[in-house]
């Protein structure tokens, strides 16, 4: 299964990330730094003080007015890209074949998909890593345009795994998880988590353990359209695919509406958490189209230019 | 409440299987769901609340056993007694007779509370009811007949008014049981004090009795009669105590308006007592007048006077036209309240003119008639023909003498009543042509005896003459001239008998001059009638007044001549028993008063129908209330 024609890539590929507060390529990049560095992009004249590199003296400025000027060029570097797709058995649902669009894994998979090939194509570090609460598969670091269609195949591949795999029960704890790759994380950048949130423990761990380590974190907060408007009725014994956990509800319009507003008031409390943190957090809802959040949603937050 | 199915609440076992069948709906569906993250707090949060949210689960369990208990409950047929008709059709016999005019010392007529009675039967009509209104006096009449319009029900409630009479109960019973007649489950009311007679047939459908009146303390005049003796007049008048108590009484009696004699009179409870006085000659109007004297209450004043008429009857003026004739003069000197004057032919007409007044009655014995009409009624023996030279149509022509005057034909007349004419001999007759009048009695070549009436005076003639048969001598003579003389000279009012009940109807016969008739009531007002032309008796029906009726007739000079008087009494000891019955008596069944007034049976089915009707409409709604506002369940 192909995430992406070649239509969309090319589209794709005119985009670009952007942090705010991640600095600190390793590497030179593509990616204009606020920092003066020795490229060729010219950016301003400053005052020669003493120790300053005379390789960077601009030698004509100074024979025709006899005093030294450093001449400044903008720095380029690169951007280290972390993608986190939550792959628990929540987030592989609708279960249907018929509602495979609205499918959460496969939306987060294509939005991945789309979020790395935007920085490899811009020239950053991409680290793909795929996790649940019992297996983490990572794809990268790696750089360069040439690794984008790697990046896909990784992706698809795991999107046909999982339906080999069925439904094993594969059950996250959001907030070990992200706690966990914090630790581990050897170059902080820009880091995407494509989750559904459906957790125990509190995911405001993880996020704020991420923030210490350095990270600039966007939380899209993925939703199948009937967890955003469930259209249940009857008495029923719901069953969580992914733990197993079993709740008695008998829907009615009221119950619905109540939902419907906790749902809500979940988004809004995650929402004021991450404001104050400079965390980017955006709810997505599967019905909407991936290439809009990224154009539209993505944009607004300033991630993406 | 009754039931009027009970075994229909065994029906309501099947509340059983509707309850099984809801617990087996309420195990739960399993639904698989990505994550139950939210529904778990939303749960923890309702299980606050929930009793309630296990009531809310059972409401429609309950709606469900609420339709089903009203179902069975309704098809049981539940009734409740209340007071009024009960629904379909009602008669009610409103008693109207003159007990009902008693007191029962609350001021108010018990006719008030009769009619008070009726009018919550009226207000309690509801849908389909039908009341057909009887009011029971002298004469039934239906006052309004199968109606459902309380306003058309109350107006002719309105109109009713008791009478100084007792009520025809009998007509009334073949007036409500002919009312009856088509009405499904017909149900009659009898509003009354009691006092019906004996033998009542009993009527059709359920009868109800709704009692009125309290008390029972009565007094009364039971009868009253005159007659007169030798030298004057002899009075007895009969008082009785129908109440429960033993009565003290005061028995006054007035003599044309002058106190003549008070009595005390001492009765037991249901006891009479016969006073008698002997009146002087000369009394005209006497009028006896009861009072208690213990202080005890008399309830019905109606029955505590009476009235009686002294020599009402004037004495009527006979003149004997003729030679003299022994048979007739022995004849009017036995027949009382006669006065025969004699005349020879040639001094009739100075007789007339002497007397003033007209003779009643002119008996032309053998004499020739005069020319022209009549002056009055008249008996003709013997007859002759008018002068040769008169000019008016002469009212008969005699031809003739019969000489076979065997009687063939006797006519079936009143006037021939107990006559028997086979054993009559008569020498000879004359032959008569008198058209205008109607043979009674006939010969083989004609006519022994005629009447008729001709220009308003009554005529009879015999056309032999008495001297020449053995008719005189005969039991039948004076039978016959009894009953002819009675047909012509009636009196001034027919049937003034001295026991006229309040609403009777009395005949007035005016002789040939008058033109108008006036009867002056007991209470001063005046009734009035043209009479002129009249030949049949004129008949007065307003007579519910007790006391004294006077008739006088106008002429055409427009001159007054009194035409005597009659009294009307109220004797009636049923109505005059005023205490209340608490049974009637109809046929073999008796009727308990119901006291708590008419109550009838009102089912309660079409209400608990309707209600079951509402509640299932309610479990409609709230079953597919989310179906309203939401597509319907979607399975996955």
């Amino acid at each position: 299964m192909r995430l992406f024609d070649d239509a969309t890539l090319r589209t794709l590929e005119r985009l670009s990330l952007w942090a705010e507060s991640v600095r600190v390529g390793v590497m030179k990049g593509d990616r204009r730094s606020r920092r003066r560095g020795a490229s060729i992009e010219f950016a301003d004249y400053r005052d020669y003080t003493q120790g300053d590199d005379l390789r960077r003296l601009d030698w004509n400025v100074f024979a025709r007015l006899e005093r030294p000027f450093i001449k400044l060029t903008e720095e380029q570097e690169d951007l280290a890209v972390h993608l986190l797709i939550d792959t628990s058995a929540s987030m592989d649902w609708p279960a249907d074949e018929g509602d495979a669009a609205e499918n959460k894994l496969l939306y987060s998979l294509r939005l991945a998909g789309a979020l790395g090939t935007i920085a490899l194509t811009s020239g950053d570090l991409v680290q793909t890593t795929l996790f649940d609460a019992t297996a983490q598969s990572s794809w990268g670091p790696f750089r360069g345009r040439a690794n984008g269609w790697p990046l896909l195949q990784f992706l698809e591949a795991h999107y046909a795994a999982r339906t080999r795999d069925g439904q094993a029960n594969r059950a996250t704890v959001l907030d070990l998880a992200l706690r966990r790759y914090a630790q581990r994380a050897r170059r902080p950048g820009l880091l995407f988590l494509l989750s559904d949130l459906f957790s125990p423990g509190d995911v405001r761990d993880g996020l704020t353990a991420l923030l210490a380590r350095g990270y600039e974190v966007v939380v899209l907060h993925v939703l199948s359209p009937d967890e955003a408007a469930p259209e249940l009725a009857g008495d029923l014994r719901l069953i969580d695919v992914e733990t197993g956990e079993a709740a008695e509800v008998s829907p009615d319009p009221a119950l619905l509406d109540e939902y419907a507003a906790r749902l809500a008031a979940w988004q809004e409390e995650l929402r004021r958490f991450c404001g104050p943190r400079g965390i980017h957090y955006a709810a997505v809802v599967t019905d909407q189209p991936w290439d809009a959040l990224i154009r539209g949603a993505l944009r607004q937050q300033g991630v993406i230019r | 409440m009754s039931l009027f199915a009970p075994a229909a609440l065994a029906l309501g076992l099947l509340a059983l299987p509707i309850v099984l069948l809801y617990m087996l709906r309420l195990r739960r569906r399993e639904q698989t769901v990505s994550s139950t993250y939210l529904w778990r707090t939303l749960v923890q949060d309702r299980a606050a609340n929930a009793p309630w949210q296990r009531l809310r689960r059972n409401l429609l369990l309950l709606l469900q056993l609420l339709i089903l208990a009203a179902l069975v409950l309704a098809l049981a047929r539940p009734a409740l007694r209340l007071p009024g008709l009960g629904g379909g059709s009602v008669i009610v016999l409103l008693d109207a007779s003159a007990s009902m005019l008693a007191t029962d010392g609350d001021g108010g007529a018990r006719f008030d509370d009769a009619r008070a009675a009726a009018d919550r039967l009226i207000g309690g009509l509801s849908g389909d009811d039908r009341l057909t209104l009887i009011r029971v006096g002298r004469t039934p009449a239906v006052l309004a007949a199968a109606s459902a319009d309380r306003a058309a029900l109350r107006r002719a409630l309105a109109t009713a008014a008791p009478e100084n009479a007792a009520a025809d109960w009998p007509a009334a019973f073949a007036l409500a049981a002919g009312s009856i007649q088509g009405l499904s489950d017909p149900r009659i009311a009898i509003i009354s004090d009691g006092g019906l007679p004996e033998g009542l047939p009993p009527l059709p459908g359920e009868v109800s009795f709704v009692p009125v009146g309290r008390a029972g303390d009565n007094l009364t005049i039971a009868a009253q009669a005159a007659r007169p003796a030798a030298n004057g007049a002899d009075l007895l008048v009969v008082v009785e105590n129908p109440g429960p108590a033993a009565r003290s009484a005061l028995l006054s009696l007035t003599v044309d308006g002058a106190l003549t004699d008070s009595r005390r009179v001492e009765l037991a409870a249901g006891g009479q007592s016969a006073q008698s006085w002997t009146l002087p000659a000369g009394a005209g109007v006497v009028e006896a007048r009861l009072e208690p004297r213990d202080g005890a209450p008399d309830y019905l004043p109606l029955d505590d006077r009476a009235w009686s008429l002294l020599g009402a009857d004037d004495e009527r003026r006979v003149l004997l036209i003729g030679e003299g004739n022994l048979f007739l003069e022995r004849f009017f000197a036995v027949l009382p309240g006669y006065e025969l004057f004699r005349a020879a032919p040639e001094e009739a007409e100075q007789v007339a003119a002497e007397a003033g007044e007209p003779f009643d009655l002119t008996i032309y014995d053998g004499v020739p008639l005069p020319d022209g009409p009549l002056p009055g009624n008249a008996l003709i023996f013997n007859p002759q023909n008018p002068p040769a030279d008169g000019d008016g149509e002469p009212l008969l022509t005699v031809t003739g003498v019969l000489s076979d005057t065997t009687a063939v034909r006797v006519a079936a007349d009143p006037l021939l009543e107990n006559v028997d004419w086979r054993a009559l001999s008569l020498a000879e007759a004359q032959r008569v042509d008198a058209p205008a009048l109607t043979p009674l009695v006939e010969a083989e070549a004609g006519p022994l005896l005629l009447t008729g009436e001709v220009d308003g005076r009554r005529v009879a003639v015999f056309t032999f003459d008495l001297r020449a048969s053995d008719l005189p001598l005969q039991i039948a003579f004076p039978v016959i001239m009894a009953n002819i003389t009675a047909w012509l000279s009636p009196g001034r009012v027919i049937a003034a008998d001295d026991n006229l009940q309040p609403g009777a109807t009395v005949s007035l016969l005016p002789d040939g001059r008058a033109t108008r008739a006036v009867v002056t009531l007991p209470d001063g007002s005046v009734w009035e009638q043209d009479v002129a032309g009249a030949t049949a008796p004129l008949l007065f029906d307003q007579t519910q007044q007790t006391g004294i009726y006077r008739l006088a007739f106008l002429d055409d000079a427009g001159q007054s001549r009194p035409g005597g008087a009659f009294a009307v009494n109220f004797f009636d000891a049923t109505e005059s028993r005023i205490q209340p019955a608490t049974s009637l008596r109809l046929g073999q069944a008796e009727v308990a008063a119901d006291d708590a007034g008419l109550a009838g049976w009102r089912e309660l089915w079409p209400w608990l129908l309707a209600g079951g009707l509402v509640v299932l409409l309610i479990e409609w709604w709230m079953t597919y209330r989310r179906a309203l506002r939401r597509p319907l369940f979607r399975t996955r």
